[in-house]
């Protein structure tokens, strides 16, 4: 068994799991999507954390690092959800090029 | 590289940029689900079972739930949103950053040689939890994790529901 082709297999994936949650940050308009990519970046990196801690440093701080991204990425996710629900009963959208600035 | 990791990876890639390019935000929302669950999946493989069952019930269980929620709460604005995604420049000029952004990670990464030797770690969930509240570091991160889940408890709260007077009729 082969594992450094499956640790770099898994930091190749991680990459380009980031790179499709960028497209979805930059590249959409609706704030959901918006969402959804950043969940997906902050699984990428959890991914690594499994992947180093399972190939290369077998301590329990990547473990312990991964649970606490994932606690931190749920509440990310339900006030970020909140806000597109608070957003779309005042402006009627749900798309980030219309929301004001704050300044206004 | 093994077979089953290369089947996990391709389901995770291929749904997650099937999420990003859809132009249906339920099926965008639907894909995202499974890029979660393909992601729990690959946790098992790497012999993280704790962690692959907290990825299913946080991310498949809650996080996919609620943004499903929260698509068809918002069903009229995003029915109308986005006509074809992957045909405006914008999307294209997000793809280019994010191909910069990730080739110039994988390029660093795939050059990494891992050190020798390492056999596969066992991490019981007793061991976890022991973990969790015997080291002080872990206790405060766990009591600073609590206290945050709170209060983004109550904004998520505040910020969802409806307001008093309500300037649009909003919150029906």
């Amino acid at each position: 068994m082969n594992e450094s082709l499956t640790l770099n297999g898994c930091l190749i994936l991680s990459a380009l799991l980031f790179g499709i949650g960028l497209i979805a940050v930059f590249g959409r308009r609706s704030a959901i999507l918006v969402l959804i990519g950043i969940e997906f970046m902050l699984n990428a990196a959890v991914i690594n954390f499994v992947a180093f801690w399972r190939f290369a440093h077998p301590s329990s701080d990547g473990m312990m690092f991964s649970i606490f991204a994932i606690a931190i990425a749920a509440a990310e996710a339900g006030v970020g959800l909140a806000l597109v629900t608070a957003l779309y009963r005042h402006r009627r959208s749900a798309r980030i090029d219309e929301i004001p600035p704050a300044s206004e | 590289m093994s077979i089953p990791f290369l089947i996990i990876a391709s389901v995770i890639l291929a749904s997650a940029w099937a999420a990003v390019s859809l132009r249906n935000l339920v099926h965008c929302g639907l894909c995202a689900a499974l890029t979660f669950l393909a992601t729990g999946t690959l946790y098992l493989y790497l012999n993280a079972e704790f962690l692959g069952l907290v990825q299913l019930m946080v991310y498949v269980g809650a996080v996919a739930v609620l943004i499903l929620f929260t698509v068809l709460l918002t069903r009229p604005a995003t029915e109308a949103a986005d006509p074809r995604p992957t045909q405006r420049p914008t999307f294209w000029k997000g793809a280019l950053i994010a191909i910069t952004v990730g080739g110039a990670v994988a390029a660093g990464l795939a050059a990494y040689v891992a050190p020798k030797g390492s056999s596969a770690p066992q991490l019981s969930i007793q061991e976890i939890g022991r973990l969790l509240t015997a080291s002080p570091q872990n206790v405060l991160a766990l009591i600073i994790v609590a206290l945050l889940m709170t209060a983004a408890l109550i904004g998520a709260l505040l910020l969802a529901a409806p307001s008093e007077e309500g300037p649009k009729g909003g919150g029906e």
